[in-house]
């Protein structure tokens, strides 16, 4: 007994080091350079939307003054240059931000969380529930995303908070396909019928075993799909179903300038960047993601 | 000594597929006796592993019973099994898939011990976690480590202290020395037979290894396509095995002793077929050499020495 | 005794992001002509690493050749030109490996993959007598031809690494090299497998080193004997050597004393201590060292040389050095 008393008090300083292991995340994915610039990138982005209102009137966005209408990028103070009411493009593109990017973030996570949910119950249970959920995945999939958004839009009626619903619904399946796939591949692993041994329940098999094992490709797709979701956010404001003029917001930006972009090309293309580097930076920051998520990476 | 922990009686475990219903576990009976080991035996797919995972409800049996202490654990409530399962435990064949990559050792070890809830104190939990890594040969620096830094035979030691740290009475190990090189494999079979020694565990040891079940074994049981084809206590077994599945098996084997090389081998010939839908009557005669007509019948378990049964109207002459 | 293979003091490593494996360290080796050679060796000691050096197929970016040489029949492998290569893989060395369910192609039948060998190998044979070729082969492997039109699912696993031995065999080559050939398969398959495989060796005549963690089926196998640890040699002779018991590597030694086997009685093993070498330190000294019970600080500092104990068995370990033999 003497022996075992010596290990308990050893043992009694046993940690789990949870911090620890945040810290080697971070420190992986630090080592990736592209997925750094990345977030630096989007960080900045996100600062200078959010405290917008600090340094810039969003009057300046919304209010015509015809009078400085096609002011070239960097004269007269415009930065960006104005647009054909002569408001402030730079203003646009920044409050523009918080639709664009805001609503893109809401709906992924939305659709995040309900495509671990369906495809985890799906992929874990299978048989007759897995069937229900997937064909209503597959019928919904069926239908071109942005056909399908415009759609629901149509039906629910105009406005930001039905927008995210549509966008959500449209891509739940995909989501849910992935994690079923994943999950299948792994439900029967030795590890979880270890689990199950020791009387784990369901619920915690599936949200402690099983998907910190495939949220590193899970957050891929996710990421993606927030480029999809912002480039169909403004695709349906570029149609004009999505967000209501004279709010601003990177697709219909581009939708309201469409007609001068020939001889002003500024118009489109200032906006047109910003979708662009937030789409590559949250592709850079999923595979850093990833591959930090993974404990098989070296430290 | 004699004192039967864990029972099975008729039990039977059959999987509905498209081409059939396949028989992986048909009518199959015996008992294991606390501190003793049961090996048993078989190639795949003779449903030696469907047969472990039943005995502790991994796989809800479709017919028969399992008795733990006299109380059937198969057809009980959920909630009643989920109070008596920590005393049966399970150890695995892969030591890389059976260990969750993203879990330090010592959560692995731990966690069966926050889920049964045994002990509430949590530095206690750390005590006991720090306990069975040194049982198990782990030194305490690999608490924070990943099991993807350690090796096959560190591996299934962790895979063993996530069993043994709920002290069970039972263990299913299916296969765990198979995946490991032969100079870690001793070492886990001795750590299996002094832990038995100490705790009086009851093992059920699945392999398709005859030497290694010799070595670890009290009793041991063939199977062959889903039914118990012979059963006797090791020495019985090995000295005055008789059925001719049992015979064949035996002379498959490769041995290192020189005297034997040229031994006339009686190879078995053919392959394991599926059990989907089997006809009655010895599922082995398609491979037996000495089959006949009556071959065709059912075969009971006859017992024709102290303890050793044996399925074959031949040899229970 | 004519050679057909030579390994001189062959030196491979792996060179990853995370370290350098050494595989292979002066790892030396002959085969004779018609010899069955067991190489035997637990997980890392580079086995299947030599058997791809003698194909040229190790893995091009990673591995990496810092020494030595393999000769083939008087010719240089690592030398030899693209073209050269080609006609060596397959029509001279032919290969078999572990999984038979992963070596065949799903979609093409079982005839087609023989025939694919033949026709690269000998383009300019007429289909009939490939035809001819497949069914021989097939029956020889205990196929009946005419399940030659179907595909590796309808076959087991047994059955399927028959199909992989004809595949291996239907160009007639004069080496063999046969990695864990029945490791995936159950014992009493394993033991038809081993005896066909002996009885096509006779009949052909080929060369043969099967590679093996199971000494028993070295000893019922093979006629000589090379015991592999930490990518070196330790230890070569006939079977009839290395298994008398008598004069061994102790890593043999110990080998022997761990394995569960049918024939001993004693009730508990013998363990090696310590744990499976790392190979990412490079190597000084004997590999077996830290494991060995009867190591010295020498041992550890230098690296012994090959002792014969016995004509054509030698042992690589500093116990051994005052033997005369040849």
């Amino acid at each position: 007994m003497k022996a075992k008393s010596a290990v308990g008090k050893e043992g009694a300083n046993f940690k789990i080091s949870r911090k620890g292991r945040y810290k080697l995340i971070w420190m992986r994915y630090k080592r990736n350079k592209l997925a750094m610039l990345g977030l630096i990138v989007l960080a900045a982005m996100l600062l200078a939307i959010l405290t917008a209102p600090l340094y810039l009137d969003y009057n300046r966005a919304i209010t015509q003054n015809i009078s400085a209408a096609f002011t070239g990028p960097g004269q007269d103070g415009y930065l960006f240059g104005t647009d054909q009411f002569g408001r402030d493009l730079l203003a646009r593109v920044i409050y523009g931000g918080r639709i664009s990017l805001g609503a893109g973030l809401a709906t992924v996570a939305i659709s995040f969380v309900g495509g671990v949910i369906l495809g985890g119950v799906s992929g874990y249970f299978g048989g007759k529930i897995d069937n229900i959920i997937m064909r209503i995945c597959d019928m919904l999939m069926a239908i071109p995303g942005t056909m399908l958004a415009m759609a629901i839009v149509a039906a629910l009626g105009a406005g930001l908070d039905k927008l995210l619903i549509s966008l959500a619904i449209v891509t739940i399946p995909g989501n849910a396909r992935t994690v079923r796939a994943a999950i299948m591949n792994l439900r029967n692993a030795e590890f979880i019928e270890a689990a199950r041994c020791y009387g784990t329940r369901n619920a915690r098999i599936i949200f402690v075993h099983l998907l910190p094992n495939i949220l590193g490709p899970l957050i891929v797709t996710t990421f993606m799909s927030l480029g999809t979701i912002i480039l169909c956010i403004a695709s349906m404001g570029y149609l004009g179903i999505g967000v209501q003029a004279p709010t601003p917001e990177w697709g219909s930006i581009i939708s309201e300038n469409q007609s001068n972009i020939r001889y002003f090309p500024y118009l489109g293309t200032i906006p047109g960047l910003f979708i662009m580097i937030s789409v590559l930076s949250l592709s850079f920051i999923g595979d850093g993601l990833r591959d930090a998520l993974d404990p098989k990476m070296k430290n | 000594m004699s004192e039967t922990l864990i029972q099975a009686v008729n039990l039977k475990k059959y999987f509905p597929t498209n081409a059939g219903v396949v028989h992986a576990v048909d009518d199959v009976s015996f008992s294991i006796n606390a501190g003793e080991t049961l090996g048993v035996v078989g190639e795949s797919g003779c449903g030696k592993s469907t047969l472990g995972r039943a005995m502790i409800r991994l796989y809800e049996p479709t017919e028969g019973k399992v008795l733990y202490r006299g109380q059937d654990i198969a057809t009980m409530k959920k909630e009643d099994f989920y109070k008596i399962q920590k005393k049966m435990q399970m150890i695995f064949q892969d030591p890389y898939s059976s260990i969750n990559p993203h879990f330090s050792v010592g959560e692995t070890i731990l966690d069966p011990l926050r889920i049964s809830k045994e002990i509430t104190d949590k530095k206690e939990r750390m005590q006991k976690v720090a306990q069975t890594m040194e049982l198990c040969g782990l030194p305490e620096r690999y608490f924070n480590t990943y099991p993807h830094e350690l090796d096959g035979g560190r591996r299934q030691r962790v895979g063993l202290a996530r069993a043994l740290v709920l002290d069970p009475e039972f263990i299913v190990c299916d296969e765990p020395v198979s995946a490991l090189d032969v100079s870690i494999q001793a070492q886990i079979l001795n750590l299996l037979m002094d832990l038995q020694e100490s705790r009086r565990i009851a093992y059920m040891f699945i392999t398709h290894d005859l030497c290694v079940v010799r070595h670890i074994s009290h009793y041991i049981m063939v199977m062959y396509m889903g039914q118990v084809v012979e059963y006797a206590p090791r020495d019985e077994l090995f000295q005055h095995h008789v059925h001719p599945y049992t015979v064949g098996l035996l002379n498959a084997i490769p041995t290192v002793d020189l005297s034997k090389r040229n031994r006339e081998r009686h190879l078995l010939a053919g392959e394991v077929s599926n059990p989907i839908d089997p006809p009655p009557g010895c599922r082995f005669a398609n491979r037996c050499p000495y089959a006949s007509e009556k071959c065709k019948e059912p075969q009971p378990l006859t017992e024709i020495a102290p303890n050793h049964f044996v399925a074959c109207h031949e040899c229970a002459k | 005794m004519e050679k057909l293979l030579e390994i001189k003091n062959l030196k491979v490593q792996y060179n990853t992001d995370e370290a350098v494996v050494y595989a292979l360290n002066d790892f030396s080796l002959d085969l004779n002509k018609g010899e069955i050679l067991g190489v035997v060796g637990e997980t890392g000691a580079g086995k299947t690493t030599m058997a791809l050096s003698i194909m040229k197929l190790l893995p091009e970016h990673v591995a990496e050749v810092t020494g030595g040489n393999i000769t083939y029949n008087g010719q240089d492998v690592f030398k030899m030109s693209k073209k050269e290569l080609r006609a060596l893989r397959g029509a001279e060395i032919s290969m078999i490996f572990q999984d038979p369910m992963t070596s065949l192609n799903p979609v093409m039948t079982v005839g087609d993959q023989i025939n694919e060998v033949l026709k690269i190998h000998h383009p300019d044979m007429s289909k009939q007598t490939r035809a001819e070729k497949v069914a021989e082969i097939l029956t020889l492997v205990g196929i009946p031809p005419e399940r030659g039109a179907q595909f590796p699912h309808q076959f087991s696993g047994g059955m399927k690494q028959r199909v992989v031995i004809a595949m291996a065999l239907v160009a007639e080559p004069n080496l063999l090299l046969a990695d864990e050939p029945t490791t995936a398969l159950d014992v009493t398959i394993q033991a038809q497998i081993l005896m066909l495989m002996k009885e096509l060796q006779k009949k052909f005549g080929t060369s043969m080193i099967l590679i093996t963690h199971d000494l028993g089926i070295v000893a019922e196998f093979c006629e000589n004997v090379a015991v592999v640890y930490g990518g070196e040699v330790i230890e070569r002779g006939s079977v009839e050597q290395v298994f008398a018991r008598t004069k061994n590597h102790p890593y043999t030694d110990s080998l022997f004393k761990c394995i569960p086997d049918l024939t001993t009685d004693a009730t508990r093993l013998t363990p090696i201590p310590g744990f499976v070498l790392d190979s990412r330190t490079a190597p000084v000294g004997c590999p077996f060292a830290e494991r060995c019970q009867k190591a010295t600080e020498r041992c550890v500092q230098v690296k012994p040389s090959i002792h014969y104990v016995e004509d054509g068995h030698y042992i690589k370990c500093h116990l051994y050095e005052n033997e005369v033999g040849k």
